[in-house]
């Protein structure tokens, strides 16, 4: 007699192990609930990555066939495309930890400068929350992962009280921030989830710079060290290794109950069932698995009776402007490597200057490759060849200076993920699109942003590098997408509410960068975590109550 | 408070333990490095490396630390061609326009006459050829132990148990 076991329903089902997924199975299995995370790829060994091996090491070892440790997904492997002319450069992780592997690691606040930017300027729709709303998860956060960072307290950028000590300056970040200062510019410590003194558990930073090969001692706030471990280990927490999530099936009473997945690697399809879904795949990847959810109830995909999933993807502008500090031509090279990235941020300021825009929102700076690197890129933009040249090289070598804006772009709705039309992937499923624009606003802004980091640069008497003004980075390449599946309180014009839950499907949260109102000039990820954490606790206690 | 003894045992202590798995993985690539195969060409021809060598040395030449000959750079250069072969195929018409220009046959002066022709002359093929070259031996050199170490001095991604960052009370005054 053949007996059909009926499939085994999850308690909850989360979707990606990066920033958002990994907090989601963290918060809800301390908290008792049953996990299975899906993950579209494997662990990343730590001790393959290339953390230390020197430049010309690199390059014997490439030249001998060798490779590092591939954690960017090959995009010939999930391929995507964009509207010409504008190419958007998407990066993903796929596996364990996702980009938290490989991340810039900085962790900045959002303000009610951001929070309650979009009510006050009226520029499409309000956030849901403010921050005092989110301001505990921060500082949940901040103590869980150890963020280092300094004691200044601003209107654009709130306070902390469980900063771990910041790094100290190099010196051409203490010319930029004097010469910042003399600017009526304040520019602060950085704040970064690198660990510089043991917390919880976590090896200390030992400052070799490499960061963005992956830590070697996971000395950097890491998905997989600080979230799904700890959560495995609780015995809670069940991980599927590569499985490529397609769709989020609807049951009949409306509800979300279960996950269409393939094999990454065999194809093989596979269907599992679930109450209640977390989605955290990026935003990107979700969005693609949002809009590909097709059913009679939502033919646009699931939970779209709003018709915004997709639309509203916002990324940040941003540029390089490079210099020389005259004072410190000609002087000993330094170990300049500290946490990796800069140790200075110049928070938004121009809300408060008193100045009259006649653009929306704001920038802030990062300040990337500040002192000795371990290259002379900067060499291809000086003039001449030979031992004049060499010796013009060599002088500028512990002088380079670097400033890098971000600004916030407004969110649109025709900067747009698609999957209609699309190629089909090998597993048969339609890939995205990316149609992405800047307007009025943002060419407003990044004329200010390049007068500003001038004006900072001749405030320095920084000898500037040729730049193109107007020039910008790719889209994309901050790797910071918002947007797509944003909160709101009004579900005509919003897909989620202020907890992440889907107002349409009441069992589907969505936790990661798509869910963001608006874009900021900031770095996401410590929001995308707070965010993750504060609705996986109202996710918890829904169902404590029996309400999901 | 711990006493200057106790800091003596911890220090003997962390003198005589066993190397972190990281520093430990850091070793096992020099080791692997060192044990390297001498250089060999995988692109170029022997005629166009010798020239390619004379190209790299006169852009960064020797001075009191090693020039980009010395640094292997047009090896790095060939390997670089050798993985892009459309930049490999440009590169071979390149080469073959230089010797036209008789680049390989003439004297140090002459080669430095040609090289400031070509690298001033901004909008022609010229220049094209020469700032192709030049950027290939400044990613070649500064990212060799010769041109990063020694040239610049550069010491770092290294194991630090703090990181001072600059102690000049005059910077940024």
């Amino acid at each position: 007699m053949y007996v059909q076991n009926a499939p085994e329903v999850h308690d909850v089902i989360v979707i990606g192990s990066g920033a958002a997924g990994g907090m989601a199975a963290w918060n809800l299995t301390r908290q008792g609930v049953n996990v299975t995370l899906l993950d579209a790829g494997t662990r990343f060994r730590r001790e393959d990555f290339w953390t230390h091996v020197k430049p010309w090491q690199w390059r014997e070892r490439v030249e001998r066939g060798m490779a590092p440790p591939k954690i960017r997904l090959d995009n010939d492997e999930q391929p995507y495309s964009w509207k010409d002319p504008n190419y958007f450069e998407l990066i993903r992780v796929w596996g364990r930890g996702g980009k938290t592997n490989i991340w810039g690691r900085v962790a900045l606040r959002y303000s009610d400068v951001d929070f309650a930017g979009p009510a006050r300027d009226g520029w499409e729709i309000p956030w849901p929350i403010r921050y005092k709303d989110i301001a505990p998860y921060y500082d949940k956060v901040e103590q869980e992962i150890g963020v280092c960072g300094g004691d200044d307290d601003q209107d654009s950028l709130p306070g902390s009280r469980f900063h771990l000590p910041p790094p100290a300056l190099r010196c051409g970040e203490r010319f930029l921030q004097s010469a910042a200062r003399r600017q009526g510019i304040r520019v602060v410590n950085q704040r970064r989830a690198v660990v510089t003194k043991p917390h919880n558990g976590h090896n200390p930073c030992h400052f070799c710079g490499a960061c963005g090969r992956g830590c070697d001692v996971s000395a950097f706030f890491n998905s997989t060290d600080y979230l799904l471990d700890p959560a495995e280990k609780s015995g809670k927490l069940k991980i599927i290794d590569n499985a490529v999530v397609a769709r989020i099936l609807l049951g009949e009473n409306g509800l979300a109950n279960g996950v269409q997945y393939f094999d990454r690697y065999t194809k093989q399809e596979r269907v599992i069932r679930g109450k209640r879904i977390v989605l955290g795949a990026s935003c990107v990847d979700s969005t693609r698995i949002l809009l590909n959810s097709k059913s009679a109830q939502y033919p646009t995909g699931i939970g779209n009776s709003s018709g915004v999933i997709g639309h509203y993807l916002c990324e940040q502008v941003r540029f390089h402007m490079y210099g020389f500090i005259p004072e410190l031509m000609g002087t000993r090279p330094l170990n300049d490597d500290g946490i990796g990235g800069e140790h200075i941020y110049m928070p938004r300021f121009n809300h408060r200057d008193g100045r009259k825009r006649d653009y929306l929102r704001g920038y802030g700076s990062q300040f990337w490759g500040v002192g000795a690197q371990p290259g002379a890129a900067y060499a291809k933009q000086l003039d001449g060849f030979g031992l004049e040249f060499k010796k013009a090289v060599k002088r500028r070598y512990p002088a380079l200076v670097a400033m890098h804006p971000y600004g916030e772009t407004l969110p649109r709705k025709e900067n747009r993920i698609t999957v209609e039309g699309t190629p089909l992937d090998r597993y048969g499923v339609p890939t995205l699109r990316i149609e992405y624009s800047i307007g009025d606003n943002e060419r407003k802004m990044i004329a200010e942003m390049y007068d500003m980091a001038e004006g900072v640069m001749r405030a320095a008497k920084a000898e500037i590098l040729p730049f193109e003004r107007g020039a910008l980075d790719n889209f994309g390449s901050a790797i910071h997408e918002h947007g797509t599946c944003r909160m709101g309180e009004d579900p005509k014009r919003s897909a989620l509410n202020g907890f992440n839950q889907m107002h349409d499907v009441k069992n589907l949260f969505v936790v990661d960068g798509s869910a963001f109102t608006t874009a900021s000039e900031k770095n996401p990820t410590l929001t995308i975590l707070a965010l993750a954490w504060r609705s996986t606790d109202y996710l918890a206690e829904q169902i404590r109550k029996g309400d999901i | 408070m711990p006493t200057r003894r106790t800091l003596l045992h911890v220090s003997a202590a962390l003198a005589a333990a066993p190397l972190s798995p990281a520093q430990d993985h850091a070793r096992h690539g020099l080791t692997q490095i060192e044990n390297a195969a001498p250089k060999v060409a995988r692109f170029f021809n022997r005629r166009e490396m010798a020239l390619l060598a004379q190209l790299v040395e006169q852009i960064i030449p020797r001075s009191d630390t090693p020039g980009a000959a010395d640094a292997n750079v047009h090896y790095f250069v060939d390997f670089q061609a050798h993985t892009n072969r459309r930049l490999g195929a440009q590169l071979k018409k390149d080469l073959a326009w230089i010797r036209k220009q008789g680049f390989d046959r003439a004297d140090g002066a002459r080669q430095v006459a040609l090289l400031s022709a070509w690298s001033t002359a901004k909008g022609a093929d010229s220049y094209r050829v020469f700032k192709q070259i030049k950027d290939l031996t400044i990613d070649g050199y500064y990212g060799s132990k010769e041109g990063l170490a020694q040239e610049l001095g550069w010491n770092a991604n290294t194991f630090l148990r703090e990181f001072k960052g600059c102690t000049h009370p005059e910077h940024g005054a």
